[in-house]
């Protein structure tokens, strides 16, 4: 009980004494252990961190900051880009259909996808991902991702599966900061300047659509592509999720998205379902059209179709 | 007790009315005073507990420049340790206040004194919960975005959000009723019932749901059929109240070592009851997610699979899996004799097994799996790095650093020592203004 | 040989007459752009741009397997041989035509020669109907039997493109039938695919 018994000053000021030590040691050992923040370059700028959500920017503030983003990859990768901002049109819900008959397993559009959305060069990152299936099976289970003989295989079909889109996407509804949300033409897009990195939208997604920036991505000035968007292709920040956009900064413009173009075969089907008379209407109206998981209740805007 | 009491302390010093402002501050400095004063014991044990937080500190401040990349976690399994024993921490949080339920519920005296170590370890058990979440974000910079008003709050429908209302909102609630209490003892005045009472009960059902809603963070995911089950919350739930327990017993066991504190049997014998009902119920519920996974089949088992036997060659859960539950089982069968409550080392190995067991039950043994395989069933293994090892030892030792300074500052209230010591001053000083100019 | 050239052309004329008639029915149909004006959404505004559809550089020639200063294949075109003037005799069978069109592989059924090249021209296909075609249009004849395939393509549903969805905004290119199918020998290539995923610890199948 050394609080009750009443302490002599020598006792006392030599308790002080090392308390004063003891706290000196502490800051130290706090000092030290907080070194590594020296050593690195600031994660963000201070405009970076006080940059607000993008549904509450001005549109003069909005282009400022693409300015500065513009100036940020300039100084960071060595490469001049351009980031524009392309919001959903009127009139448009877009929509993709895939037709596993005659998708033969390439990984093009996975690869178009990588060069396109300025991904990660080091870890090959891709919004899609395609998986090599068993004939006569629908079973993600005997599946596989990593094949690397000549495609198509005997009895094997393939599955490229990226973002669906969800109209329900439960990646969005998680979000705890609204960092990612549908838009009007139905793209799910990610604000990666808002989003904290907290990595719930990945484990909501079923459809592991969604990465994540584990470091800094890589890539080199010669490979950037250069026509950038905020919401899309922009190279993402550390710490950060991403996705698949539809690449809107190309679809928004009227273009076909990166994966179609690099396709084939044609297995890609792309555009506007309010269009009466636009392909993927003729495919959804025409096919035995399937989404991936109907049962999870997350309506997907992305289809699959047989022919045979 | 020599000292004068309250009563007859003169106006002025204990008044709330025009002493707060006085003595909250003096309170404070108290409090700092006890929880840095003690014997060597003390100071090594705090001395090892703040070397292992600042490793941590270390390693995190890596994680936080270079990326998080330095963990193992993966697009695949994107959480992991962290998040594993943020969870566990939630429910030791909620377990160490559901222990005031006999003290309030049943009015069971004895289990009064057990109250604030509820408390204080609530606290501690939050706060770890608070670090677990920042040092598993990518832009922690960031944290503002989750900030209501300031940020944007994705509220009510993020099942995050509500977690972090509620795990703040407890720790407000458990840091009112341990400051009320202190500062009461500090006055030397008996704590009103109105201004604390009230919020214990508060806190008893707000620790149902902080742990509630943790489980609805996963079982709310349709994605996750190894997560998406209606027993989740109930499972937490029950988990809690096995290692709140637990840990309270552990922890009387070791003042009663260390600080020579011996609370009554009483309490000791309750808690040991509530074990011996909780550890078999949580591992009842176990078993029955097993029987459900296995006996159904299909492809929603594979997780299962690869937590129990493996999938495909790969086992890294495997070991993980049988340990908790060996150790769990060694557990309920050490608990299950009448008498262990008198038998101290005997009920710590069992406390101790208990605690172990459910930690990887939850962490380990539900959310890894939760990942394993993907949701394109690609079988990508985790293994904490070793760096998520040492933020996360950090972590659990600046918890303890917090859980240790609390009790030595709570100490005293269940001596009723804080008082006396104040009130000793107090006499002195009035002394002083008595015999003055 | 005339009897037995006129046999199996009979035979395949035939064949082609009941299963390509309703295909070419149907081809002809679907063969309008498919994004034709309608309504008041937004994609479906005037069509300004057209459709190209692309054909492969070598289309009526053969590779003879020798390459030119740069690289480039050497090609001889049909009719350097098989103009009138030099009466190349048709081959009696494909094991024939192999020893001489060195590299060309044939594997389309039982599908005859003159089931779809013209007798007196090379360089020219003719339909089922005996309808003389240049070339360029051999897509028509393909929809003749792949009438199914015939169809999603004219609804932007087969093969491969590039460009734009709204074509109010801009033109798109398309590939042929033969850009990626080999008339002689249709089945589509086999590739080495690209970009293996190569995610931390992800090893081997599963």
């Amino acid at each position: 009980m050394t609080a009750t018994t009443p302490a002599l000053p020598e006792d006392s000021a030599r308790r002080g004494l090392l308390k004063a030590g003891v706290a000196l040691l502490g800051a130290g050992a706090f000092a030290r252990a907080l070194s590594p923040l020296l050593d690195a370059k600031p994660i963000t700028s201070l405009a970076g961190f006080l940059q607000g959500h993008y549904k509450e920017l001005t549109t003069i503030e909005k282009k400022a900051m693409f300015k500065r983003l513009e100036a940020e990859t300039k100084k960071d990768y060595g490469a001049d880009v351009t980031i524009g901002d392309w919001p959903a049109e009127p009139g448009v819900q877009f929509a993709y259909a895939l037709n596993l008959s005659i998708c033969i397993g390439c990984r093009k559009c996975s690869e178009a996808c990588h060069e396109e959305n300025n991904h990660d060069r080091p870890s090959g990152n891709s919004y899609i991902r395609v998986l090599e299936m068993e004939q006569g099976s629908m079973d993600l289970e005997r599946g596989n991702t990593t094949y690397d003989h000549a495609v198509p295989a005997p009895g094997k079909y393939y599955m490229p599966v990226q973002c669906q889109q969800c109209e329900n996407a439960p990646c969005v509804k998680v979000c705890p900061v609204e960092a990612t949300w549908q838009e009007q033409d139905g793209i799910v897009v990610v604000d990666y300047n808002w989003c904290i990195g907290c990595r719930y939208c990945e484990a909501a997604c079923p459809y592991h659509a969604r990465r994540f920036n584990w470091k800094k991505p890589e890539i080199a000035a010669a490979e950037i592509n250069p026509n950038q968007g905020y919401l899309s292709n922009r190279i993402r920040p550390q710490g950060v999720v991403e996705k698949c956009h539809f690449c809107l900064h190309r679809t928004r413009q009227g273009r076909l998205p990166a994966c179609l173009e690099a396709c084939p075969t044609g297995a890609r089907v792309f555009g506007n379902v309010l269009d009466q008379d636009s392909e993927i209407r003729w495919v959804l109206n025409n096919k035995r059209v399937f989404v991936l998981k109907e049962e999870l209740g997350t309506r997907p805007r992305f289809f699959y179709f047989f022919d045979k | 007790m020599s000292a004068p009491t309250p009563a007859t302390a003169p106006a002025g010093l204990t008044s709330p009315e025009s002493g707060h402002w006085r003595n909250y501050p003096r309170f404070l400095w108290n409090l700092v005073k006890l929880a840095t004063d003690g014997s060597l014991t003390f100071y090594a044990w705090m001395t090892v507990l703040t070397a292992i937080a600042a490793v941590g500190l270390h390693s995190w401040t890596t994680q936080f420049t270079q990326g998080m990349i330095h963990t193992h976690m993966t697009d695949q399994v994107s959480w992991g340790l962290y998040i594993a024993n943020f969870t566990f921490s939630v429910g030791l949080a909620a377990g160490a206040v559901m222990m005031v339920i006999p003290a309030y519920l049943y009015h069971d005296d004895e289990m009064h004194d057990l109250t604030i170590i509820g408390e204080l370890l609530a606290v501690a058990a939050i706060s770890m919960c608070l670090m677990f979440v920042v040092v598993d974000l990518g832009r922690p910079d960031r944290f503002w975005h989750m900030i209501p008003l300031i940020g944007r709050f994705h509220w009510p429908i993020s099942m995050l959000t509500w977690d972090v209302l509620v795990l703040n909102g407890y720790l407000v609630l458990n840091l009112h009723i341990c400051g009320y209490l202190l500062y009461m003892r500090f006055l030397g005045r008996r704590p009103n019932p109105k201004w604390y009472v009230p919020f214990v009960f508060l806190s008893i059902f707000w620790a149902i749901s902080i742990h509630t809603v943790t489980a609805f963070l996963y079982s709310g995911l349709g994605g996750r059929p190894f997560w998406n089950t209606a027993i989740l919350a109930p499972r937490f739930i029950v988990s809690a109240f096995v290692t709140g327990p637990a840990f309270i017993l552990a922890t009387l066991f070791f003042l009663r070592r260390f600080a020579g504190l011996h609370i009554g049997d009483g309490p000791v014998k309750t808690l040991t009851r509530v074990l011996q009902v909780t550890l078999p119920i949580d591992l009842f519920m176990v078993g029955s997610e097993v029987f459900t996974e296995f006996y159904t089949g299909g492809s929603h088992v594979s997780a299962a699979q690869y937590l129990y036997f493996g999938l495909h060659g790969k086992s890294a859960l495997v070991p993980w899996i049988w340990t908790a539950i060996a150790f769990n089982v060694t557990a309920a069968l050490l608990l299950a004799r009448g008498d262990v409550h008198e038998r101290p080392k005997r009920l710590l190995a069992a406390c101790s097994l208990a605690f172990a067991g459910v930690w990887i039950e939850k962490g380990m043994g539900l959310i890894i799996p939760g990942f394993v395989p993907s949701t394109l069933h690609e079988l990508v293994e985790y293994k904490p790095s070793l760096l998520e090892w040492q933020v996360t030892a950090g972590v659990w030792a600046a918890g303890l650093l917090v859980f240790s300074a609390a009790l030595k500052v709570g100490l005293p209230v269940l001596r009723g020592q804080l008082a006396e010591s104040h009130q000793a001053t107090k006499v002195e000083e009035h002394a002083a203004v008595v015999e003055g100019p | 040989m005339a009897r037995l050239a006129k046999h199996t052309l009979g035979k395949v004329a035939a064949m082609l007459g009941a299963a390509g008639a309703a295909s070419v029915a149907v081809w002809a149909v679907l063969a309008a752009p498919p994004n034709t004006p309608q309504g008041n959404v937004k994609s479906t505004k005037a069509v300004k741009f057209s459709t190209e559809v692309h054909i492969r550089a070598d289309f009526g020639a053969l590779d003879t397997g020798k390459r030119g200063p740069k690289g480039e294949p050497i090609l001889a075109r049909c009719n350097s041989c098989h103009a009138e003037h030099v009466k190349a005799p048709y081959a009696r069978s494909v094991t024939d035509l192999k020893d001489f069109h060195v590299g060309k592989a044939f594997a389309h059924g039982t599908v005859a020669c003159a089931a779809c090249h013209d007798l007196q021209d090379r360089e020219r296909l003719h339909l089922a109907d005996g309808t003389v075609i240049p070339l360029a249009e051999v897509q028509q004849l393909c929809g003749q039997c792949h009438g199914l395939q015939a169809r999603d393509y004219a609804h932007g549903a087969h093969g491969g493109m590039n460009g734009y969805w709204d074509l109010s905004r801009g033109p798109r290119v398309r590939n042929g039938c033969v850009d990626c199918h080999n008339p002689h020998a249709p089945k589509f290539q086999s590739y080495a695919p690209v970009l293996k995923p190569r995610d931390r610890f992800l090893d081997g199948p599963h």
